[in-house]
């Protein structure tokens, strides 16, 4: 349990596949123009992270190496278009909504990365924490950002206009551009959070290190005092 | 030497094989899922096009006759009046793709009701094309218009331009329709 949590916590914040690893970037600045579109995106996503890393680790010892590149691209595929075909009965206007971009899951670099760095190479529960985790933070970014796009470049939240700005908003957030600009203003707060996290720990690092040399110094001028004794 | 060569052949076919099991297992699993789908999913897109069709005439019911291909006579609940014309248009020349719209005549032929039943416009800017304004700008007309004829969304003229085509597809449609076959009227 503990070191799930663990894994979340790199999956969502530390090693966060879009605003850390900078992976999937396309699907995150195509889907984020409404927050409700980048949820069913984060989820089908995760979806075929899941059963795609699992599935991958199940058969690691047997997929060739030679061809793993191949298979992977298989049964990522055939994950998407069972997503793809599900949604398409259960869930038909966010299939609408996100249109071109469900099959364009199969090339998400996220899931071919998590696929070889991870799902190939773990047991089949890690892989699919694993799947959860990066799924997750995946989600977590897209919302953000379609959050920040929605809100400033339509007006709305989850649809819903706010009362004075919505009939005048800044356009600019909603279009390619707006994306680019908010994406790397978050990640650039995401990267001083992260840089103060560590600074902190280098800094209780040095502190202790520092401590540890006087009580070093303290001995080292003891014994140097003895041995001149001896010497002489 | 000869068993070296063997063992490479036999190897590579053997990799070829494991793959070969996996894109089965693979076909198998989406096989499954399709059949599983497949019927509900042809339900969601005829739902769709009677709710537009159902929007336009204010109709819980209508019945509808095929006139043509994508032209449909409209008639009340009970299949004796006839209310109406609905043409379904794809049109491909939206700025994200295929805008799918309902266009609605009365028996005068003249534009009732246009409907947005599927599109990927982006959302704020061409999806204003599904907005009352300006839909409602092609009701009355039972001629072919031009852009400078109607009011487009301002930063959305792709978008715009699209549903116009497609209403003038439509209306080019009916009138073919009802050249050749006549129709009730």
């Amino acid at each position: 349990m503990k070191g799930f949590l663990k894994q979340l916590k790199e999956g969502i914040l530390d090693n966060n596949p879009v605003l850390v690893q900078l992976l999937g970037m396309c699907p995150t600045l195509a889907t984020t123009t409404e927050l409700k579109n980048a949820i069913g995106m984060g989820l089908a996503a995760t979806a075929v992270l899941i059963c795609s890393n699992l599935f991958i680790s199940l058969l690691r010892k047997f997929i060739p190496q030679q061809v793993r590149i191949a298979a992977y691209i298989v049964i990522i595929s055939g994950f998407v278009t069972a997503v793809e075909l599900l949604m398409q009965a259960y869930f038909f206007s966010l299939y609408q909504a996100l249109g071109l971009f469900i099959p364009l899951i199969v090339v998400n670099c996220i899931i071919l990365a998590r696929a070889e760095a991870f799902a190939s190479k773990n047991k089949p529960l890690p892989s699919l924490l694993d799947g959860v985790a990066m799924g997750l933070g995946f989600t977590f970014a897209l919302c953000i950002l379609a959050f920040v796009r929605e809100l400033l470049g339509a007006g709305k939240i989850l649809g819903m206009p706010i009362p004075v700005y919505s009939e005048n908003p800044m356009v600019i957030f909603i279009l390619p551009a707006g994306a680019f600009m908010t994406l790397g203003f978050i990640i650039a707060v995401v990267q001083k959070i992260r840089n103060s996290v560590a600074d902190k720990a280098r800094l209780a690092e040095i502190e202790e290190l520092r401590h540890g040399h006087h009580d070093e110094a303290a001995l080292t001028e003891e014994n140097q005092t003895e041995t001149e004794e001896v010497n002489v | 030497m000869e068993k070296t060569k063997n063992h490479a052949v036999w190897s590579a076919a053997v990799i070829g094989l494991k793959l070969l099991l996996i894109c089965a297992i693979i076909a198998g699993i989406v096989s499954f899922v399709y059949a599983l789908t497949h019927d509900t999913y042809l339900k969601n897109q005829e739902g769709q096009k009677a709710e537009a069709i159902g929007k336009i005439f204010s109709l819980d019911a209508p019945v509808t006759k095929k006139l043509a291909e994508t032209v449909y006579e409209v008639y009340s609940a009970d299949g004796k009046t006839l209310l109406g014309y609905c043409v379904e248009v794809v049109e491909s020349s939206g700025y994200n793709g295929d805008i799918t719209m309902m266009v609605g005549y009365d028996t005068d032929k003249r534009v009732s009701g246009v409907e947005i039943v599927s599109h990927s416009e982006t959302p704020g800017l061409g999806s204003k094309v599904e907005s009352d304004g300006y839909r409602s700008q092609f009701i009355g007309t039972d001629k072919e218009l031009t852009y400078e004829e109607i009011d487009g969304i301002s930063g959305a003229t792709f978008s715009s331009k699209a549903v116009l085509a497609g209403v003038n597809k439509a209306t080019a449609a009916l009138t073919a329709a009802l050249k050749t076959n006549g129709g009730a009227n």
